[in-house]
């Protein structure tokens, strides 16, 4: 009875004030993350090791990675200069300097969990600097944010679940809207886009960055082929679209760090009197955020 | 308690979409049955703490599946002094009114927390508890008496 009327209580707490229980949730979670490491390194044995690869298929990835590589480092050579140029411009116009990111993979632990909340955990927490509300990208496409962080691990919650939602915007036509996960497996709601309004089947939703949370012009989801309806009467459309993660087979993730306006116009205003050529060397070897995620993912 | 640990390990590998909605009520039907063989001497407070982890693995609200734990040990070890525990109808019957008791009140939480998708497949866990369980009972049973032979 003492324990039935505390599990209530318990339930009633947590829904009233999700934020009190926080320290016995990182708690449960921290004693039970060696089992989810137990369950989940079957999958990994199995997917990460390559151990039953070809060896044709791994020198035929070797190859195109490296062609990639190439085509990044040429592509990230404009991108610094295109950014020094910037960060000079801005600093001349004393406006405050734009937002930078900083980048670290991570993985995630295979685990079921309730079918129609999207969780995940992750093998990165707060020992390696993770925090609350923190973006989660996967590939280009945002994947999703943190919700909770032990020392060792990271609970995020996916675009899918059903209490999540991500402010959006129609990549086609500049409309904005709100994306709302309906569970794992099913697709996200398009909600408050106008009954007039001319969305269409095919069309990419792109996170808005209204919020301030996640950063602007990300993919987020697809309208799937006869996903809008427009009812009579309705006020706003009902506009169906498919998450462009793919949930179930995506096990490697990118953390990002938002440095909001690195202050460093000064030391740049001073730079801009040395030649340009060894400004750039300097630059690259300071400030490069896309080395940082080679050397964090390379283990 | 190597069964129950065994059992939390089950209830979360991963399964696919399609065919975790056929996911037997593991932790639930390894109460049942140390309801069943040890009678009063099964601990409730094992299957709360049981309850909470699995909460916070499922980020269901807290106290949901330990509530549910909870009264599914305590109504079998109830019930099962009133029966003749190895009759196999009686506990069928049993099984279903526990675990039956047990998905109501976790869908009655998930309705309040919104947290329900409405799907009747719902109920497809108990269909596939109720037929895993005279294996899962004899294995478990099997390794029970192996263990008390041997000590």
């Amino acid at each position: 009875m003492v324990l039935v009327l505390s599990a209530l209580m318990l339930m009633a707490v947590d829904y009233r004030n999700p934020d009190a229980l926080r320290p016995v949730r990182t708690a449960a979670l921290m004693l039970v993350y060696p089992l989810l490491v137990s369950v989940d390194s079957p999958h990994r044995f199995y997917s990460t090791s390559g151990f039953f690869a070809s060896q044709s298929t791994l020198a035929m990835e070797n190859t195109a990675l490296k062609e990639q590589i190439q085509l990044y480092a040429a592509q990230q050579r404009i991108i610094s200069s295109v950014q020094q140029e910037n960060t000079h411009l801005r600093a001349m116009l004393k406006a405050a300097p734009s937002a930078s990111y900083n980048f670290t993979l991570a993985e995630t632990l295979e685990a079921a969990n309730d079918r129609v909340r999207g969780l995940a955990v992750l093998d990165k927490g707060s020992n390696n600097g993770v925090h609350e509300s923190q973006v989660v990208l996967s590939g280009e496409n945002i994947y999703g944010q943190i919700i909770e962080v032990t020392p060792f691990s990271s609970k995020v919650i996916q675009l899918v679940d059903r209490s999540h939602t991500i402010p959006v915007r129609n990549q086609r036509t500049g409309e904005r809207a709100l994306a709302s996960g309906m569970g794992r497996g099913l697709a996200m709601e398009i909600k408050n886009l106008p009954s007039n309004s001319d969305v269409k089947d095919g069309d990419i939703f792109v996170s808005s960055g209204l919020g301030g949370l996640f950063p602007p012009d990300f993919p987020v989801a697809k309208v799937i082929p006869q996903g809008v309806e427009f009812k009579p009467g309705a006020a706003f459309a009902t506009v169906k679209a498919l998450p462009l993660v793919n949930y179930e087979a995506t096990r490697d993730v990118l953390l990002i760090w938002r440095k909001p306006g690195v202050p460093d116009p000064e030391p740049h205003i001073e730079a801009a009197a040395t030649p340009p050529a060894k400004d750039t060397d300097t630059k690259e070897a300071g400030t490069s955020k896309l080395a940082h995620p080679k050397q964090e993912g390379s283990h | 308690m190597a069964s129950l640990l065994i059992a939390v390990i089950l209830t979360i590998i991963p399964l696919g979409e399609q065919i975790s909605f056929w996911r037997p009520e593991w932790i639930a039907l390894t109460l049942i049955h140390w309801a069943l063989v040890i009678q009063d001497r099964v601990s409730l407070v094992m299957a709360f703490v049981v309850g909470i982890a699995i909460d916070t693995l499922y980020g269901s609200i807290l106290g949901q599946h330990a509530l549910g734990y909870v009264l599914v040990t305590y109504l079998s070890v109830r019930l099962g002094l009133r029966m003749n525990p190895e009759a196999f109808l009686q506990q069928t019957a049993l099984l279903i009114t526990t675990l039956g008791l047990y998905l109501l009140i976790s869908l009655w939480v998930q309705g309040v927390t919104s947290n329900s998708d409405g799907s009747w497949l719902y109920w497809a866990t108990l269909l596939s508890s109720v037929i895993i369980w005279p294996i899962y009972h004899a294995l478990l049973g099997y390794f029970h008496t192996q263990r008390k032979a041997l000590g």
